[in-house]
């Protein structure tokens, strides 16, 4: 019954999507619109497949650091990305895949940053380590991000912190592309990786006597879910709370194994995200919210509700 | 001393205390005397319909907020965004194409239309598809100022002559 109110969220959602919107389509002309083709769907599309990849990572870092408040975020990666992203605003770095693009290398050099620290002395991805790491390479990051944008146009600052909010403006095939290009791999590493996932939940020692190969797991999972990230906020920007509510909700309803959380995670991040963005664009329409602001609204008083269910339990 | 100026109406009194400031009161007054009229002027019969495009990703345009908003009504052009109330506002994409603007306005220096201009989802907005756009120079239309009169003017020409 669960799968079946998924399904049916999820073609609601998408439903939604190209239904609503600022322009009035008539229901008849709903294929043939170019509002519809150029940019409901590809927005949709795109908002979607950002909520699964980032539903996904969220699953992935929190079953490797065994910590149920890791967040894709918490690792340096939105530090890294907000970098990148307000150097190319600040250089004015032409072309219009530059700030992506540098928002891609921001998290990625923020990502092989805390991967080293967590490797150091041999702490073999110890999740302390990568925790620390990732707060300490994301505050470092922070840091010359404020910097430079103390220093720029209030314009550019503006700007950046738009983007920086994440949302889906740019969305068209082309950025689907990207996404559907970066994602399957990293998808396929995590998803082949539920089994030992499960195993490591009890413990480095006892996944390693049980047959897993921990040391190699924790590197797939780690640069997985980080490119997973990384990607997601090339295309969007840093969209917060996705990664971290929903494997929560998707534990709570389907319980522990990853063989099931991975994929229904996906589809929940999906349905979460692309509904998130149709709440963006319609709710204070003619004017948009960053769909950051929506995921945050939408996202503490849902973990609040988390938060008090384990209390109570 | 730090002026803040966003909107016409602000000028005069903007010149008029800068003139005692620096003790040419009696120059500023006649300054205050056009910028008052020009500010106080009802808006021109609009025939065409424009939006102020700042920035592409996120789209951000100029509402009733901003002098620009003003500029173009006392120049005859509708600012397709006046209903925002603030200077400047994010809006999708789909919203411009919805409120199909005439021409789309940018402040920039020179005629070469935007990067964006050929991005498929951009083509939606019927101005970006036919190239209808009005490039104001930064130092006229950038912010307001004594030019102000010359800045309508000067919207108003580049109007009739994409007509």
């Amino acid at each position: 019954m669960r799968y079946v109110l998924l399904a049916a969220a999820v073609l609601t959602t998408l439903a939604a999507a190209l239904l609503l919107g600022p322009a009035n389509v008539p229901f008849g002309d709903l294929l043939a619109s170019p509002i519809v083709w150029q940019l409901r769907l590809p927005r949709a599309v795109l908002a979607f497949l950002v909520g699964g990849a980032l539903g996904v990572s969220g699953v992935g870092l929190q079953a490797l650091v065994r910590n149920p408040l890791a967040d894709p975020f918490l690792l340096g990666l939105s530090g890294g990305a907000g970098l990148g992203a307000v150097v190319a605003i600040a250089f004015h770095l032409p072309g219009p895949w530059a700030l992506p693009l540098a928002a891609f290398v921001g998290a990625v050099g923020a990502m092989a940053l805390v991967y080293r620290l967590g490797l150091m002395s041999g702490a073999e991805l110890d999740p302390r380590i990568l925790l620390l790491g990732g707060v300490a390479v994301g505050a470092f990051a922070a840091a010359i991000t404020t910097a430079l944008v103390s220093l720029a146009e209030a314009t550019e600052l503006r700007n950046a912190f738009l983007w920086l909010w994440g949302g889906f403006s740019g969305a068209s095939w082309t950025t689907v592309l990207v996404i559907l290009v970066y994602a399957p791999l990293p998808l396929v590493v995590l998803f082949a990786a539920a089994r030992p996932l499960d195993l490591l939940a009890l413990g480095d020692e006892p996944a390693q006597y049980l047959g897993a190969d921990v040391r190699r797991l924790k590197r797939l999972v780690y640069l997985s879910a980080s490119l997973l990230t990384a990607a997601a906020v090339a295309v969007a920007g840093v969209i917060g709370f996705v990664g971290l509510i929903v494997p929560h909700v998707c534990r709570l309803l389907w319980g522990r194994l990853h063989r099931t959380l991975f994929p229904t995670a996906f589809l929940a991040g999906g349905v979460l995200l692309a509904a998130a963005d149709t709440l963006a664009r319609t709710v204070v329409a003619p004017r948009e919210l960053p769909v950051g602001i929506v995921t945050a609204l939408l996202g503490v008083p849902l973990f609040a509700f988390l938060l008090r269910r384990w209390t109570v339990s | 001393m730090l002026l803040d100026l966003n909107l016409l109406e602000q000028l005069g009194p903007a010149a008029r205390r800068l003139g005692v400031l620096t003790g040419h009161s009696r120059a500023a007054d006649s300054l205050v005397h056009v910028l008052d009229n020009l500010a106080s002027q009802p808006a021109a019969p609009s025939t065409r319909s424009l939006a102020f495009i700042v920035w592409d990703n996120p789209p951000i345009v100029i509402g009733a907020g901003s002098y620009l908003d003003r500029l173009a009504a006392l120049a005859g052009a509708r600012n397709v965004f006046h209903d925002v109330g603030a200077p400047s506002a994010q809006v999708s994409i789909e919203t411009i194409a919805a409120r199909d603007p005439d021409f789309v306005a940018l402040l920039s220096d020179s005629a070469v239309p935007p990067r964006y201009a050929m991005r498929p989802e951009w083509r939606v907005v019927r101005a970006v598809r036919n190239a209808r756009f009005l490039f104001l120079p930064g130092q006229l239309f950038g912010r307001p100022g004594p030019r102000a009169a010359e800045a309508i003017r000067e919207l108003r020409r580049r109007l009739e002559a994409a007509r």
